[in-house]
C-alpha cells in the first residue's frame, strides 16, 4: 500500500466524521439540507399582523402543511376558516365558498410571503435566492438567524426584509418564527411550533 | 367583295369588343375571398352570422402555440414575440397574458372600480353599508392572502376590485405559467393575434401570418433552437383553404389544358387550327371577366376557375365547327351547310345551357352567382365567335378530316340503340340505388365545401380549448339602434340567464356587460356615490365602531371623487388591455341599422343540446333577445340555399322541356332528346349514392354543366330533320366528349373537394351522356353506311 492511499483511507473517516458535526459554522447549504431532511410534515402556527392603517394587530392562527420540493399548504383556522395552496407555480386560495386561482408570477407581491415561507419550510434556498439576498448567521443558543433582503427594486418598494429565526438539532433544522417587514412598516409576524413530523 | 367588307367588319368589331372587355378587366379588382361562397343571407341571424364570418374578431384572430424548450423558454420567446408583433401596424393585438397586460387592465379596473363594480349601489354607500363591507374587508386582511389586501385596503376598504375580479374570473381564462398564457399541461405557450386585416382579406391576412413567422425565427434564435410555433385560428384556415385551392386550381388547369390541346392537336394535326379554336372560349373569357366585374364589382379567383370550367363547351363549339365545317372539295360550300344545318342545332344546345346555368343566378350565394353570369356571357360570347369570326378565320386554315374517325365508328354506335332496355333497366336499377342506398343523399351542411387540413384542425382545436376561446356554439343576440341599446338589452338578460345557470339549465354564460355595463348602468353607480363631504362623515360613522380611523382611508374618498366624475367607460377605452380582447368580439360594429351585443353562454356538459325554444321561451321579456345556434344556424343557412338552387335547377329543367318542345314541335323526339340526359344524371347521381358519397352544392354545379353539354349531343343524334348523323358530327361529338372527360376526369382527382365534386359528376356526366344520345339517338339518325359517307 503506498503512502498516499494509506493517508487517504486513515483520513476519510475522519473527514466525514468532521462534515456531520452540526457545531462548525453553519451555512446556507447544511441548513437547507437540514430543513429539507425533515421531508414532509405539518406544524401549527400564530399569525400577527400590526397593520398602520388599522388601530389593533390582527390575530390568526392555523396549521401549516408542507411537502418538499414545491407544496405548502396554509390552513387557518382563525379566525374563519380559509386554505391556501401552493403547488409549484399556482396559488390556490379557497375562502367564503369560492376558489381563487393565481400564478405566482403575476402576483409576487401577494405571493412573497407564501413563497418565501415555502422556500424556508422545505429548503429550498435556490427558489429564493432568485428574489432575495440571504444573509445566515448563528445564534448564540445554537440556532439561526436567516434574513432576506429583496434584491429586486420593484419587491423593495413593498417589502423591506424577512427573517427567520430557527432552530438546529443534529442534523434536522426547524423554522420557529417569521417575521415580514414591509416598506410602509408594517408587520407580519408568524409563530411556528416545533414540527411535529408527518402528524395531520 | 361585300362578303370581304363584311368579313373585316366582323373581326374589327370582334377585335373592338375584346379590346374593351380587357381595358374594363383592367380596372377591375380580383378577390380571393372565400366567404364569397357564404350565402349573402336574407335574415338577421343569418346576416349576423356571415358577418361574423367574414368580418367578425374570429375570422382574424390567430392562435398561437410555442412548444419545445424549457418553460422558460417558452415563455421567454412568448414575451418576445409578444413584444415584436405588438409593435407591427399588421396586428391590431397580441396578447400573451403577459404581466404588462395583466397589470394594465387589472389598473384600468382599479381606477374605474366605481363605474364597473356590480356591488356599487346607493345603499352600499350608506353608513351601515360602508361599515359592513369595511368589516369584511377586515376579515380579508386576516387571511392567508391579507397581504395583497393589505396593500389594497386603505384605498379600497370595501373591496371593490376584489369583488370585480371575482367577477370577471368567473369566466376563466387560460392557464398561466412562468409570468403568460401556457397550456394546462404547461407544454405550450399561448398567444393570441388579432390581425389588423379584416376576415374577407386572406392577402392580408397571409401576409400577417407570414409575419408571425418572421417574427418568431427571429425569436427563436434569440432564445432556443428546438422552440416550435403552431399557427392556428379561423384565418389559418381561411389562408390554407385559398392556397391549396389557388395551387390544385393551377395545377388541375394547367394538366386539362395540356390534355385537351394534345388532343385536339391530334385531331386537327395543326397548331393554328387548334389556336383558332380557343379563340371562342378566349373571347368568352375576358368578356365573362368584365360583365362580372361590371356587374359584381369584383371577380373571385374561382369565379375564372369554375366559370371557365363550364365554358368547357364553348370548346366544343370550335370542334363542331372545325370538324363538322371540314369537306376536302368544298370548305364554302361546306361552311354554308354547316351554318344551316348545324348552327341551329348548336344555338338550341347553347339556350338549354344558358337556362342551365341561369340557376347560378339565383343560388344566392355571391360566388355562385358570379360564376353563373360569367358562364352565361362567355357562353354566349364564345357562341357568336363561333357563329360569326370562326368561318371567317376558318375558311383560311387547312386541318386533318376526321371523318374517318367517325365512319370507324359508325358500327359500333349503330349497335347502341340495342341497348335501349338494358340501359333503361340500369337506370331503374340506379333510381332504386338512389331511393334505397343508405346514408344521407344531399351533405346540407357547410363542412366538406372547403378543403381542411386534419393536422390544422386538430392544432386548432387544442389552442382553442386551452385558451378557453371555444367558438361558442349558442349565443344570445341582442340588438339595438345603438350600442348603448344593445348593452341595455344585454344588463336586463343577464338576470334571466343567472336563474337559469341557478336552476341548472345553463353551464353559464359571458356577457360583454360584465366587463363593459351600460353607460346608463355606469352612470347610475356615479349618482349612487355621494360626494366628498357627505362620504367622509358616513365614513366617520361606520368606522366608529371598527379598529380603522376615517382619517387614514383619505385615499378612498379621494378616489371615489375622481371616479364620480368621470366620463363613463367605451369599448375604446379598454383598447390594448385583454379586457378589449375579452368583450370586443361580442361587440361587433354597427351592423346596417343595428348595433349588436352577443351573449355567449356555456352549455352544460353532458346534457343534451340545448333547447333553444325554451331559452327563447325563457329570454321572451327581453324584446330585441334572439338565441341563436351557430352552428345549427350556418347549416339550416346552407341547407336552405341547397334547396333553393335546387328548386331553381328543376325550374331550369321544367324551361328546358318546355323549349324543346316549342322547338323540336314533336314530344317523341324531345322525350329521345331528354332521356338521355335525365338518364345520364341518374346515373351519377345513383353513382354517388352506391359509393357512399353524399353530393354537395358543386356536385348540383357539376350536374347543370352535364346538363348543358349532354343538351348538345342529345340535340345532334336526334338532328332536325331526317337524314343520317354524318361521319363528321359523329367524329366531332366523340372529340368534344373526349376532351370533356379528360379535362373533368383530371380534376376527379384534386384533394380541395370543390374540384374533386366537379370533377367526379362532370366527367362520368359528360360520357354517360353521350352513349346515351346514342343509345337513343333516332333511328333515322343512325350513322349512315360507309357507302353512303
Amino acid at each position: 500500500m503506498s503512502a498516499p492511499r494509506l493517508t487517504f483511507a486513515i483520513l476519510s473517516p475522519l473527514l466525514l466524521l468532521l462534515s456531520s458535526l452540526p457545531a462548525q459554522a453553519i451555512d446556507l447549504e447544511t441548513l437547507a439540507t437540514a430543513l429539507a431532511e425533515r421531508g414532509a410534515g405539518s406544524t401549527a402556527y400564530r399569525q400577527t399582523r400590526h397593520l398602520g392603517v388599522l388601530d389593533e394587530p390582527l390575530h390568526s392562527s392555523g396549521r401549516l402543511i408542507f411537502e418538499p420540493p414545491d407544496r405548502l399548504i396554509q390552513e387557518q383556522r382563525e379566525p374563519e376558516p380559509q386554505r391556501l395552496m401552493l403547488a409549484g407555480e399556482r396559488l390556490v386560495v379557497e375562502a367564503d365558498g369560492r376558489r381563487r386561482e393565481i400564478d405566482l408570477a403575476d402576483s409576487p407581491r401577494g405571493a412573497a410571503l407564501a413563497a418565501s415561507l415555502r422556500g424556508v419550510l422545505n429548503g429550498r434556498f435556490d427558489a429564493l435566492e432568485e428574489d432575495y439576498e440571504l444573509d445566515l448567521d448563528e445564534r448564540h443558543d445554537g440556532g439561526w438567524r436567516l434574513t432576506l433582503l429583496p434584491r429586486d427594486r420593484g419587491l423593495a418598494k413593498r417589502i423591506r426584509r424577512i427573517e427567520i429565526i430557527g432552530s438546529l438539532d443534529g442534523d434536522h433544522a426547524a423554522a420557529e418564527r417569521l417575521t415580514m417587514e414591509f416598506a410602509n412598516g408594517d408587520r407580519s409576524v408568524m409563530h411556528m411550533q416545533p414540527a411535529a413530523r408527518d402528524t395531520p | 367583295m361585300r362578303q370581304s367588307t363584311r368579313s373585316w367588319l366582323v373581326i374589327g368589331l370582334w377585335l373592338g369588343v375584346v379590346l374593351l372587355a380587357v381595358g374594363s378587366i383592367s380596372q377591375t379588382r380580383f378577390t380571393s375571398d372565400m366567404s364569397a361562397f357564404l350565402p349573402a343571407s336574407p335574415s338577421e341571424e343569418q346576416h349576423l352570422l356571415v358577418e361574423q364570418l367574414q368580418e367578425g374578431g374570429i375570422s382574424r384572430t390567430f392562435l398561437l402555440g410555442i412548444s419545445g424548450g424549457t418553460a422558460e423558454q417558452r415563455a421567454e420567446a412568448s414575451r418576445r414575440l409578444q413584444a415584436r408583433l405588438a409593435d407591427e401596424p399588421a396586428f391590431t393585438a397580441v396578447q400573451n397574458g403577459g404581466r404588462a397586460a395583466v397589470d394594465a387592465s387589472r389598473a384600468y379596473l382599479f381606477d374605474h372600480r366605481y363605474l364597473l363594480s356590480p356591488d356599487v349601489d346607493a345603499e352600499r354607500f350608506t353608513a351601515e353599508g360602508l361599515g359592513e363591507a369595511i368589516e369584511r374587508s377586515i376579515h380579508q386582511l386576516n387571511s392567508p392572502l391579507g397581504d395583497i389586501a393589505r396593500e389594497l385596503f386603505p384605498r379600497d376598504p370595501t373591496g371593490e376590485l376584489m369583488a370585480l375580479l371575482d367577477d370577471q374570473s368567473a369566466d376563466q381564462g387560460p392557464s398561466r405559467c412562468c409570468g403568460v398564457w401556457m397550456s394546462g399541461d404547461r407544454s405550450q405557450a399561448l398567444l393570441v393575434a388579432r390581425a389588423a386585416a379584416p376576415g374577407s382579406d386572406t392577402d392580408g391576412l397571409a401576409d400577417a401570418r407570414e409575419r408571425i413567422h418572421a417574427g418568431f425565427a427571429a425569436v427563436r434564435e434569440g432564445v432556443a433552437p428546438d422552440l416550435q410555433l403552431t399557427v392556428a385560428g379561423s384565418p389559418a384556415f381561411a389562408i390554407d383553404a385559398r392556397d391549396t385551392i389557388r395551387a390544385e386550381v393551377q395545377w388541375f388547369t394547367t394538366l386539362s389544358v395540356l390534355l385537351v390541346a394534345s388532343v385536339l392537336l391530334l385531331a386537327y394535326r395543326s397548331v393554328p387550327v387548334l389556336l383558332a379554336g380557343l379563340l371562342p372560349v378566349g373571347t368568352g373569357v375576358v368578356v365573362g371577366i368584365a360583365v362580372v366585374g361590371l356587374g359584381f364589382g369584383e371577380v373571385h379567383g374561382i369565379t375564372i376557375g369554375f366559370g371557365t370550367a363550364l365554358m368547357g363547351e364553348a370548346i366544343d363549339y370550335s370542334i363542331y365547327y372545325f370538324v363538322q365545317s371540314r369537306d376536302a372539295d368544298n370548305d364554302r360550300t361546306a361552311e354554308r351547310a354547316w351554318r344551316a344545318d348545324y348552327w341551329p342545332t348548336i344555338r338550341l344546345g347553347l339556350v338549354t345551357s344558358v337556362i342551365g346555368f341561369a340557376a347560378l343566378l339565383f343560388s344566392g350565394f355571391p360566388g355562385l352567382m358570379q360564376i353563373g353570369l360569367y358562364a352565361i356571357t362567355g357562353l354566349l360570347a364564345a357562341a357568336l365567335v363561333t357563329r360569326y369570326v370562326l368561318p371567317v378565320i376558318g375558311r383560311r386554315l387547312p386541318r386533318a378530316d376526321i371523318a374517318g374517325l367517325g365512319r370507324a365508328m359508325a358500327g359500333p354506335v349503330r349497335a347502341l340503340p340495342r341497348l335501349r332496355w338494358p340501359v333503361l333497366a340500369l337506370g331503374a336499377a340506379a333510381l332504386s340505388a338512389i331511393v334505397f342506398a343508405p346514408g344521407e343523399r344531399w351533405r346540407d351542411t357547410l363542412s366538406g365545401l372547403a378543403p381542411i387540413d386534419p393536422a390544422l384542425e386538430a392544432a386548432d382545436g387544442e389552442l382553442r380549448e386551452e385558451l378557453g376561446a371555444s367558438n361558442p356554439r349558442f349565443l344570445v343576440v341582442l340588438t339595438g339602434p345603438d350600442r348603448e341599446a344593445a348593452l341595455r338589452a344585454a344588463e336586463n338578460a343577464t338576470p334571466i340567464l343567472d336563474r337559469l345557470v341557478a336552476e341548472g339549465e345553463l353551464a353559464g354564460y359571458h356577457s360583454p356587460t360584465d366587463i363593459l355595463p351600460s353607460r346608463a348602468t355606469q352612470l347610475a353607480r356615479q349618482q349612487a356615490l355621494p360626494t366628498a363631504e357627505e362620504l367622509q362623515r358616513r365614513l366617520e360613522d361606520a368606522t366608529a365602531d371598527l379598529p380603522v380611523s376615517a382619517t387614514r382611508l383619505q385615499g378612498f374618498v379621494e378616489d371615489v371623487a375622481r371616479q364620480r366624475e368621470l366620463e363613463p367607460v367605451t369599448l375604446r377605452d379598454l383598447e390594448g388591455t385583454p379586457l378589449w380582447l375579452a368583450i370586443a368580439g361580442q361587440l361587433p360594429g354597427q351592423a346596417g341599422e343595428n348595433a349588436v351585443a352577443m351573449i355567449t353562454l356555456r352549455t352544460v356538459a353532458g346534457t343534451p343540446p340545448t333547447d333553444i325554444e325554451r331559452l327563447s321561451r325563457a329570454l321572451a321579456p327581453v324584446e330585441s333577445a334572439v338565441v341563436i345556434d351557430m352552428l345549427g344556424e350556418s347549416n339550416r343557412m346552407y341547407a336552405h340555399y341547397l334547396q333553393t338552387t335546387r328548386s331553381i335547377a328543376l325550374a331550369g329543367a321544367v324551361a328546358i322541356v318546355l323549349l324543346l318542345l316549342f322547338v323540336q314541335r314533336d314530344p317523341r323526339r324531345t322525350l329521345r332528346t331528354l332521356l338521355p340526359l335525365a338518364l345520364a344524371i341518374l346515373f351519377v347521381i345513383g353513382g354517388h349514392a352506391m359509393a357512399g358519397s353524399a353530393l354537395t352544392l358543386l356536385h348540383l354545379v357539376g350536374l347543370l354543366l352535364v346538363v348543358a353539354i349532354g343538351s348538345n349531343y342529345a340535340l345532334f343524334f336526334q338532328g332536325r330533320g331526317g337524314g343520317s348523323l354524318d361521319p363528321r358530327t359523329l367524329a366531332s361529338l366523340t372529340l368534344a366528349t373526349l376532351t370533356t372527360v379528360t379535362a373533368f376526369g383530371v380534376l376527379a382527382f384534386s384533394s380541395v373537394p370543390v374540384l374533386q365534386a366537379i370533377g367526379a359528376s362532370v366527367a362520368p356526366g359528360a360520357l354517360a351522356a353521350w352513349l346515351l344520345a346514342a343509345v337513343f339517338s333516332d333511328r333515322t339518325r343512325q350513322p349512315a353506311e360507309e357507302t353512303s359517307g
